[in-house]
């Protein structure tokens, strides 16, 4: 199977400078060696706690930070090889949404000079046709006319989503990476906006990256899930499979700690004793041992790799 | 229910804030009861008044530009409005004490937990530094924190999101309050210390026997921890009844809405329900029911009166002027 967009061990390190002389430095590890495939038309979920490397993931591949090694490729092209103007081109054909509507709007432009930005920037229609286009835009996520002289101030928090995703739709985008982008949202709001972005998709044959925390969120968008834990994938597979048989101890845990709005809903609670390692000093040996409940001698010497235990369902655990 | 068992009675209570231009209504007639050994949730979406209810029971509404118009708030048989700031000060912590939403911001960064959770001991009560300690590091392992003597002398920032509000809790438990008031508690954390921190809370309850006011947006929250839900829409409380009332049997239109919006673990895939439109602007004039703009069963009397809270069946209140015409 082809993948639209491709990521082949990435990993970004940041730096910890201590000290102005200081020769030794530190590094957070906040994605290591991560590689999994998106094929057109299909959401893949990314979920994990904060601090895990989600949305860092989203935005390598965006170029917004330079990865340390790796590759990602986008219709076959590597992102990280192409000349700025190659990027610039490509950059069109992917769009970002961010978690906070609120501070991801400029306060000082009107909507439809916000709407406007991609298109002017990118390409060259202008006045009425320009106007047509937002206006269109607009109607795509269900906003109007009334809105285009508005400021962001002006919206609630719904609606400035909306007014992010539209913006993110300007250029025809086929592949689109939303970082939690219904986190700031209250669930009234959230359904609106969710199922938003499933009719977008279904309309244009989307692409989507959807970065959440939120498990009941991505089991509802997703296709496929990939689960994080300090900035490894433990778990991929089919959204089905992991949440009715999660395999990964953390998995596990992860999914049982979902409180379920069901007051006569009885599950196992598995839950884990401690805090997530600091991602500057990651435990050697498979990254979870410290918390885990079916530690084996072997979890401390040797990291797991992802294998695939069912068709397509890959796991990193020493136990499978 | 047995009225000597009340431990907490709202009654009418209206909150307003004067702004630059206008004034905010942010509670608009609450009236709400808690017995003794109850964990009542309270739960709406932002800017329903949730918090400033329970700052005001607190009387920590910072005053201008908050008032409370009137109404009154009684605990345990007194008038908490009236009392003056000295009266508060040994209420608060000692019967009446409370968790915050951001533990990281919620402890002073240049004092040390220990430090804290003993100034709290001692002003309560009249011991020596040396019992305060002892007793706040009893506290701690109590919360589970292992090796408590090392924790008590370690600064906010050198604790986890999750050991940061461990010692809340345990700084809010430190005097055995009667009702303890949990303001998003778990928001700020991730699910696996969010399952840990609400276990904790459902055992020391049991182990001190004080009740909770929980207030979350998180449905999921509520199920797992509550007995009795109170649901909040811009103000008001819409509806209020016990756990299988609310999540089993809700009749409030916005209960329903709020409940088949909340995207569920194992969930069918279809579409998610959605309440059309937003939270209508509390700094304007709004008359008669105020979920009536999103509302999909408007009769002609929604615009005109406000729907008092009526009890519907045992234990079950509601706010809403269908339920009149539909039995």
């Amino acid at each position: 199977m082809s993948y639209l967009v491709e990521v082949n061990h990435l990993k970004k390190y940041f730096p910890l400078k201590k000290g102005v002389f200081s020769r030794h430095k530190d590094f957070v590890c906040a994605v290591d060696n991560v590689s999994f495939g998106i094929s057109k038309g299909e959401t893949l979920g990314l979920v994990g706690e904060s601090g895990c490397g989600k949305t860092t993931i989203g935005r390598t591949i965006m170029k917004l930070i330079e990865p340390t090694s790796g590759n990602a490729f986008f219709d076959s092209n590597n992102l990280f090889l192409l000349n700025p103007k190659k990027l610039r081109e490509i950059r069109k054909k992917i769009a970002l949404v961010f978690q906070d509507p609120y501070s991801s709007l400029n306060p000082r432009m009107q909507v439809r000079d916000i709407i406007a930005e991609p298109l002017t920037t990118h390409t060259d229609i202008k006045n009425s046709q320009l106007r047509d286009k937002v206006l269109e835009l607009l109607s795509y996520v269900g906003m109007g006319k009334e809105h285009m002289m508005r400021y962001p101030h002006q919206f609630s928090g719904g609606q400035l989503q909306r007014i992010s995703v539209a913006r993110a739709l300007a250029l025809n985008p086929s592949f689109m990476v939303l970082d939690e982008p219904t986190s700031a949202l209250d669930v009234s709001v959230q359904a609106q906006v969710l199922n938003l972005l499933a009719d977008l998709q279904e309309t244009f044959n989307l692409t989507y990256l959807f970065i959440s925390h939120n498990l009941s969120v991505v089991e509802h968008i997703s296709h496929r899930v990939a689960i994080m834990y300090l900035g490894r994938i433990v778990e991929m597979g089919p959204t089905k499979n992991i949440f009715a048989n999660p395999l990964h101890p953390y998995a596990k845990a992860l999914l049982s700690a979902v409180p379920n709005p069901d007051p006569d809903h009885q599950q196992e609670e598995v839950i884990l004793t401690g805090d997530v390692p600091s991602p500057v000093n990651i435990p050697e040996g498979c990254r979870f041992h410290t918390r885990c409940n079916y530690k084996m001698p072997i979890c401390q010497r040797i990291e797991p790799d992802l294998k695939e235990k069912e068709p397509g369902h890959e796991v990193a655990c020493h136990l499978y | 229910m047995n009225r000597d068992n009340i431990l907490l009675d709202i009654k009418d209570l209206h909150i307003e804030f004067s702004l630059y231009k206008s004034t905010l209504k942010a509670i608009r007639g609450i009236s709400l009861t808690m017995h003794k050994g109850e964990t009542l949730g309270l739960v709406g979406e932002s800017g329903c008044g949730k918090s400033i209810t329970a700052s005001s029971i607190m009387q920590l509404i910072p005053c201008p530009p908050g008032k409370i118009v009137s109404g009154e708030i009684r605990f345990q048989g007194e008038n908490l409005l009236i009392k003056n700031d000295n009266q508060m000060r040994e209420i608060r912590g000692k019967t009446i004490s409370m968790i915050f939403q951001d533990p990281m911001t919620s402890l002073n960064p240049v004092f040390s937990v220990g430090d804290q959770i003993k100034s709290v001991i001692k002003h309560h009560e009249k011991c020596s530094t040396t019992a305060a300690l002892n007793k706040a590091a009893e506290m701690c392992s109590m919360v589970g924190l292992a090796d408590p003597k090392s924790i008590l002398k370690k600064y906010p920032h050198e604790l986890s999101g999750g050991m940061c509000q461990r010692i809340m809790i345990a700084m809010a438990l430190s005097c055995r309050p009667s009702l303890l008031i949990a303001d998003e508690p778990t928001t700020a954390l991730d699910v696996t210390v969010q399952a840990q921190i609400l276990k904790l809370m459902r055992d020391l309850k049991k182990e001190i026997n004080t009740s909770i006011l929980l207030i979350t947006h998180d449905l999921g929250v509520v199920a797992k921890t509550c007995e009795k839900v109170a649901v909040m829409y811009a103000g008001r409380i819409v509806e209020y009844g016990t756990l299988q009332h609310i999540f089993k049997n809700p009749q409030h239109p916005y209960t329903q809405g709020l409940l088949a919006s909340t995207p569920k673990l194992g969930g069918d895939k279809n579409r998610l329900e959605t309440i059309e439109g937003n939270v209508p602007d509390l700094t304007t004039q709004l008359n008669g029911c105020l979920f009536k703009p999103r509302c999909n069963a408007v009769n002609e009397k929604c615009a005109m009166e406000s729907p008092g809270i009526k009890e519907v069946e045992q234990d079950h209140f509601l706010s809403c002027h269908l339920f009149n015409t539909v039995k």
